[in-house]
């Protein structure tokens, strides 16, 4: 009996942590695009490209850019964790970012030759901060 | 809970976070996680195979759910405990069925098996799905490979370990992606990337039943491994 209290208390923390980190993700984010805030607005000048890529966390679209031009886009949580994508026009490679196991870090770059062949496809994920860049065709 | 057991208990969980925090310093996955980003060796899982054959599967619950909030807590984040909560329920109830029901868990690894298969070549660009004679070559594959399993499985009782662990291994990343799908909302990653953990999986899990396998016979020597024949 007591090591299904045990459990049942285990569960209970473990719903309140779901919450937490649901919730965490889904306020008060920022997006710096090469420097300059840009709030409740989904930025895509369109370029005529191919490739596109689409920067989201938790399912919600942040941004959408193109491939093939320059831009370093600094995604900001609520409790100052951050992530920055960085795209020159030939790769996509997440630079730097906050979280725990520097998975999304080491998960290298995105280019037009390896789109197919990696691991992960077009997509590079940092599980933690639940935030999910994915370089995709049009 | 007798004191003999609450000993047994801490002793095994006191266990398990040492192995987790040695999963941890591993240099190999360093060199790996470049490469298949996420992959872990997952030694703690010989504590809870041992769990499974030494205990009841009440106590390998609460040993599993006890490592990996503490383990959260103490290497992690919050969102690693859910990722690897849902890993590791889905692997014990996995590896419960395997060893309670061997003919069900072979073909549950097989299944696996073949939507993994279909998974990688679809993902190649090979195969049309409609084509029949891929389809039955890879369920024939699928059927071998379940054959192979419960064999494994019921044959030779000394090597039941090493299926249990399999399929553990496999499931483990299976649940694991699940979560992370369903967080992140990208369905895309259970076909682009699980055919990968999968195999990994398995070949993990393999590694892990043959320490597992080891330290059982080794306790086994002393007179305090899981008894030959098992019971549930």
């Amino acid at each position: 009996m007591k090591r299904f209290f045990c459990l049942l208390a285990a569960l209970l923390l473990l719903a309140a942590s779901t919450a937490c980190a649901s919730v965490r993700s889904d306020l008060g984010i920022t997006v710096l695009v090469d420097g300059a805030v840009c709030e409740d607005e989904v930025v895509s000048p369109d370029s005529g490209d191919d490739l596109r890529v689409r920067i989201t966390i938790n399912g919600y679209l942040l941004i959408d850019l193109p491939f093939s031009q320059p831009h370093a886009v600094t995604v900001r949580l609520i409790n100052n964790e951050e992530n920055v994508v960085q795209i020159t026009g030939e790769k996509v490679y997440m630079e730097s970012s906050t979280c725990d196991n520097q998975d999304c870090v080491m998960m290298g770059e995105v280019t037009r030759d390896n789109l197919e062949m990696r691991v992960l496809g077009g997509y590079i994920i940092c599980l933690p901060h639940l935030i999910s860049v994915e370089v995709y065709s049009v | 809970m007798t004191p003999r057991r609450l000993a047994q208990f801490s002793l095994l969980l006191a266990l398990t976070l040492v192995l987790s925090w040695l999963d941890r310093s591993i240099p190999v996955t360093w060199f790996l996680s470049g490469a298949i980003p996420g992959i872990k060796l997952g030694l703690a899982n010989t504590v809870l195979l041992y769990a499974i054959y030494l205990m009841d599967w009440k106590s390998a619950i609460v040993l599993m759910v006890a490592k990996v909030v503490l383990t959260g807590f103490m290497f992690g984040s919050l969102s690693a405990i859910l990722y690897s909560l849902s890993g590791g329920i889905l692997s014990l109830a996995v590896m419960l069925l395997v060893k309670r029901y061997p003919a069900i868990g072979a073909l549950v690894i097989a299944a696996a098996a073949f939507a993994s298969d279909v998974l990688i070549i679809r993902r190649a660009g090979g195969v049309p799905t409609g084509d029949m004679l891929w389809c039955a070559v890879l369920i024939a594959l699928a059927a071998v490979s379940a054959i192979v399993i419960y064999i494994l499985l019921r044959r030779h009782k000394d090597h039941e370990v090493l299926g249990v662990s399999l399929a553990g291994g496999v499931f483990h990343n299976v649940g694991q992606m699940l979560a992370a799908a369903a967080l992140l909302r990208v369905p895309q990653l259970l076909y682009i990337y699980l055919p990968v953990l999968v195999g990994m999986g398995a070949v993990v899990g393999c590694l892990t039943g043959i320490v597992a396998r080891l330290a059982f016979r080794a306790l086994r020597a002393n007179g305090a491994g899981p008894r030959k024949e098992s019971d549930t």
